[in-house]
Parts: C-alpha cells; structure tokens; sequence
C-alpha cells in the first residue's frame, strides 16, 4: 500500500492461466448472452462475461413460475433453458466477439460424456477464453448438483474435462454440501485452474393462501443479499484450505463494497449475479465501487486485496 | 420472434414522481417525469420500476404498464393497483422522490390499420396499456368492454369512454353495467362489426376467454401478460409462458411479450 491518493488501481486481475483486465465478471445465467444488456451495460470494462448454462442439446427449461421473490433475494428454477451449444456458437456468441470482452462458457450435462462433448466443442472456438463446469446447478433431475456433491464424481467429471480441453478451466461449486472444501480439493487435483463459488442454495417458499409451493417446481435456487455471509464465509474457507487457488467470489453482490468484502475474505475476482436484475448496470457500478475504494485506501494494486483479511 | 425495434432507445433514468392521486382505496395514478420513456413509449409497453431506490426490500424490480405518456412535459402515467409490499410502497412516494425506472421494455401492440375496428377488453387494472392505447391510436371506430369486481375499481372508466365510441362496464358485484364478466359482453359487441380486432389485457383468464371467442369467430386477438419478472430484459428466463405449437417451447414476457397474438399462446398448458 501507497500513501496518498492513487488515481487508477491497477484492475489486472490474474486467476492462473486466465488474465483478465477488470476482477468484475458476470454470473452465469444472470446476464443472458449479453446482448439482452445491450445499451446498458459496458461490457468493455468487465472482466469477462459468463454465459447461461449450456447443454449438448437445446433445453426447454422448468415449467412456469420459475422464480418468486424472498426476503433479500429470490428463488429460481430455470432448469437450464438454453438453445443448446450449437445455435449459442452460431447465434449468440458473434455479438459477444463484437464486444470484447472475454467469453466463459458455462457447461452442463446429464452424463460424464455430455460434459467432455461439449469441452470439445467449445475448445478452439473463437471467442471463448475459459469454460466453467457447473457441477451445482439445482433445477435439473439429472446431472447438475448430482456431480457436485461428492468428491469422487466432481473428480470424474472435472478430470474428463481437463483432459479434453486445453482451455482455462473453471469449476463451480455448489453451497449445498457438507463440505466445500472437500469438493474444492477434489477438483484441483485433477486439474481445475479455478474456482467458482457459490451457486446458489437451495430453498423453497410455500403460498399460505393456496397451499402449493411458489414455485412449479416445488425447490429452486436462492441467489442475492441474502446468501452473501454464506458466501463470504465458503470462499475464506476455500481460501484457507488452498490459498494458491484462484477463487471467483459470488453471492449477492451488489455493490463495489460488497465485492471488497469477498476480495478481502480471498476471492481473486467477483462474479455479479441478481444484482444485474435490480441494476442492468451493476457489473459496471461494481466495479466503480471497487476502484471508489481503493483510490479512497492508497491501494495501488486491487490484487494486494486478496485474501488480507485480518483475523 | 422479432426483438422490438425500440431497444436501442431504453434507459435505466432516475424517474421523479411528479403527482400521486389515489382513484379507489386501492388505485394510485402516479405521473413521473422521464423523458426518455416518454418519447419512446408505445402503448402495451412497460417500465421495470425499482419501488425503493435504497436496500434490498423488495429486491427485484417491479414492472407496470405505460398508462400514458406526454411528449410535452416528459411524463409518464402508472396506474397501480395495491397488491402487496412494493406497490403499498409505491403509494407511499410523496411527490419529488426519485425512483430508478428501466425503459420503455417490451413489445408493444401492434401496428393495426384505421379502418378495422379494434376491439379494448379490460380486465382490472389491465385497463392501463389500453388507455394508452386508446388515447394514442386512431382508428375508425374504438370499442371497450372494461370489467372489474365493483364500480369502485373501474378506474378511469370515463377517460376510456372519451377515446371510445362506445364503452361498455361489467362488475362482478353488479353495481354498475353488465352483472357479470366482461368477456359476456363479448359475442354480441364482435357480432356487431365488420372486421374487428381485439386487444386484451386483464387476468388470465379472462384473457384465454377472450382468445377462445376470438379464435371460434376468427377475429385477431392480442393479449398483454402478466407474470413474475426477474430482469425485465430478456436474460434471466424467469418469466416465461408457454408457446403454442411443436416443439414445445416457452416464450419471454417481458421480451417476446407482454404482447402476444393470442395464437402465440400455448393456453391448454398455462397454469
Ligand atoms: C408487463 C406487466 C405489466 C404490469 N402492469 C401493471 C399495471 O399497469 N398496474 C398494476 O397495478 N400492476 C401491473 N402489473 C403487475 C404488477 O407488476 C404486480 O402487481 C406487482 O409487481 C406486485 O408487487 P408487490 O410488491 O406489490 O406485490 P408482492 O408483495 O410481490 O405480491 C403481492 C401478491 O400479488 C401476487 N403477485 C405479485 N406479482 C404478481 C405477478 N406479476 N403475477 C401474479 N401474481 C403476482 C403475489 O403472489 C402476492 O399474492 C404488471 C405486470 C407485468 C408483468
Ligand atoms: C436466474 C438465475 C439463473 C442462473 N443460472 C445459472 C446457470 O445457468 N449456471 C450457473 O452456473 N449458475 C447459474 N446461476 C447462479 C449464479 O451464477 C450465481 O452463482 C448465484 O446466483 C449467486 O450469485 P448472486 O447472488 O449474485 O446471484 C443462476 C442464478 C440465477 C438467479
């Protein structure tokens, strides 16, 4: 740290073998494919983007309603709708390119194979800097939080992957699980270059008034405010386990001071997940707030925040 | 299905609340300043309304139909009906408070010839596209058909009137017009013209009655929907109503919609 006032933090954020210019990163499924933030967002001052989940094949998703609102957050169960990984390379990623701004492809399947089909494809497609295994999402009845629960399958999946891409190989965990940390270890044995956390938690709400649950699916996803002390506490212990891994923090982040908070408690970047739905320009606004606090401290560098929580 | 044209034209602005003014116990029309929405807005458009511009609670935004704009002053009007937290909250904003408001979002109703008659069928507070509509759009002859549970809900029933040749009411309650639901009103008010076209907004099931008259008659039907909305914008795929069709898809509501032609519904798997 520097005395006196700095007037740009260095924002170079180096998660492994994947270098980014800002630590500010969109959360899968909460930012589309980007262009649905088109106008509203600057996508040239994040990070990178993450897209919606995908799948080999085009996903119909849950049926409605998929989302309800809770105190601080909300619950969804999407289920992965997605026009499958073919139409997102023909359709969806060209407007992306356009943006500049690095691409992460979250990937989900049904089966170990389904997981190495689409590292393939993704690999050495223009555009796409790093891949992201999602082994916690909790909407789907196969695959999914299945592989993220136990050690010896995020072994599986993420090792097949690992061998079938050359990429910058990202895993997210889910906070479903006795222990993250034993998930977090299990995957970078076997190769993963970063981590991913959290997903979201599951929950469920029940309407009194018609005694069925809020949701038609019964159980969704809870994201936002309300699961950030949750989050802040996985990614410390995560970082306290493996210090040398590179973590992106998420979980109700919706301000530059939250994102500080998950930086100090050891997450390397942030991922910006439900805020972009209260803020379409949350993803920029965060990262204002980063650099409003690290001019405001004398932080030259906002990497030297990383994991300095003092205990 | 094709984005709408508008979108290069939405903006997250700080809208002022300019005039707060209760019309029942349970309907506020709030006028907010913001010039943008104003210039752009299209009648069955709507703007994703953040009901506190501090904290988390409620957290997500909430959406509300354009009820009205006015290019000169650059306001917009909502017509709120108090259901629940956000929009009790938004009955409370006293003139001069700002809200974070994103728009205009949305496909708006579409382009109809003047010479068809256009068919408004209100269901509640669905009644607000329609004004806008019926205040913006010309056409030889406007007919509404507007229902609520009481005469004391059937806000704006005369402003409609005044953009109207004809203007029909039903209560649940009878206390004025029709006994009965609006959609009763439908059959004999198609049977009368030449080559209607009906645009529907209200309750869903008002709105699949609507269609299904429609549909019998072969007359074109719009409906404007309803339903929960994460981001407004087409991302989260949170709001989705089922298309009509093979394969099985789901369609966007505050995307592809709130506007849909009553064909593009898949109304035997709404639930
Ligand atoms: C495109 C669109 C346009 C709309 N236009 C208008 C308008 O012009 N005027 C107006 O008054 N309302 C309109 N609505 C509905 C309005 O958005 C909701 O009433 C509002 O979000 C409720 O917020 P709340 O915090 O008061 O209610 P909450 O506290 O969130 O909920 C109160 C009660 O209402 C139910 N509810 C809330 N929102 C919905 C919903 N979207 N669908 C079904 N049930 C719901 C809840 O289950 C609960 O029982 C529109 C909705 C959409 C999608
Ligand atoms: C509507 C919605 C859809 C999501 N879809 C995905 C997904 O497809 N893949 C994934 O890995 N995570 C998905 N997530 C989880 C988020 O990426 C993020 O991990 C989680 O929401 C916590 O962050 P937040 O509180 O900032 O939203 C989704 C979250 C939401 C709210």
């Amino acid at each position: 740290m520097s005395e006196g006032p700095v007037l740009l933090p260095d924002l170079r954020t180096v998660l492994g073998p994947l270098e980014l210019r800002s630590p500010v990163i969109t959360a899968s499924g909460t930012c589309g494919y980007g262009s649905e933030y088109e106008g509203l967002l600057d996508f040239s001052r994040l990070g990178a983007v993450t897209v919606k989940g995908l799948t080999l094949q085009p996903r119909l998703g849950n049926p409605p309603p998929r989302i309800c609102e809770t105190p601080a957050g909300m619950l969804n169960s999407i289920g992965l709708e997605n026009p499958g990984v073919e139409a997102f390379i023909a359709e969806k990623l060209p407007w992306l390119i356009d943006q500049d701004v690095p691409v992460i492809a979250n990937i989900n399947g049904g089966t170990v194979e389904e997981y190495v089909r689409l590292a393939e494809r993704l690999t050495g497609c223009p555009g796409i800097a790093a891949l992201e295994v999602n082994i916690s999402c909790p909407n789907v009845d196969h695959g999914g939080l299945e592989f993220g629960k136990d050690p010896r399958q995020t072994a599986q999946v993420v090792g097949a992957v690992r061998s079938a891409t050359t990429l910058p190989l990202l895993v997210k965990l889910s906070p479903n699980v006795t222990s993250i940390v034993e998930i977090a270890q299990a995957a970078v044995d076997v190769g993963a270059d970063i981590l991913s956390l959290i997903n979201t938690l599951v929950g469920m709400s029940i309407d009194i008034f018609s005694h069925r649950p809020r949701l038609a699916r019964g159980i969704g996803g809870l994201s936002g405010p309300a699961i950030k002390p949750v989050a802040v506490r996985m990614v410390w212990e995560v970082h306290r386990a493996l210090p040398e891994v590179p973590l992106i923090g998420m979980g109700g982040i919706m301000t530059g001071a939250d994102a500080v908070e998950f930086m100090l408690a050891g997450a390397s970047a942030v991922g910006v997940g439900t805020a972009s739905f209260v803020n379409p320009s949350a993803g920029n606004d965060v990262l204002d707030g980063i650099i409003e606090y690290a001019r405001h401290r004398g932080i030259e560098r906002v990497a030297e925040l990383v994991g300095s929580v003092i205990l | 299905m094709p984005d709408d044209a508008s979108r290069p034209s939405i903006r997250d602005v700080r809208a002022e609340l300019q005039v707060s003014k209760w019309l029942s116990p349970i309907h506020v029309l709030l006028t907010f300043r913001a010039p943008t929405i104003a210039a752009h807005a299209q009648p069955g458009q709507f703007v994703h309304l953040r009901v506190s511009a501090f904290g988390n609670s409620p957290l997500l935004r909430r959406p509300f139909s354009i009820a009205g704009a006015n290019l000169a002053d650059g306001t917009i009007r909502l017509l709120v009906r108090t259901v629940g937290r956000g929009t009790f909250m938004l009955g409370e904003l006293f003139p001069g408070g700002e809200l974070p408001a994103l728009g205009p979002l949305g496909r708006p109703f579409p382009e109809i010839e003047k010479g068809r008659e256009v068919v408004l069928v209100a269901g509640g507070v669905g009644v607000a596209p329609l004004l806008f509509y019926a205040a913006t759009r010309d056409h030889d002859t406007k007919v509404a058909l507007y229902g609520a549970e009481a005469e004391l809900a059937l806000v704006l029933a005369d402003e409609l009137a005044e953009h109207c040749d004809r203007t029909q009411l039903a209560t649940d309650d009878g206390s004025v017009g029709h006994h009965g639901f609006v959609t009763d009103l439908l059959p004999e008010t198609l049977g009368g013209l030449r080559d209607p076209v009906v645009l529907a907004c209200g309750p869903r099931p008002m709105m699949a009655k609507t269609a299904a008259e429609c549909r019998t008659r072969g007359v074109p039907c719009y409906v404007s929907f309803e339903a929960w909305l994460g981001c407004g914008v087409g991302a989260c795929l949170g709001c989705v109503i089922p298309a009509a069709g093979e394969p099985r898809a789901y369609v966007r509501v505050c995307r592809d919609g709130p506007v849909f032609d009553a064909d593009e519904v898949g109304w035997d798997l709404l639930r």
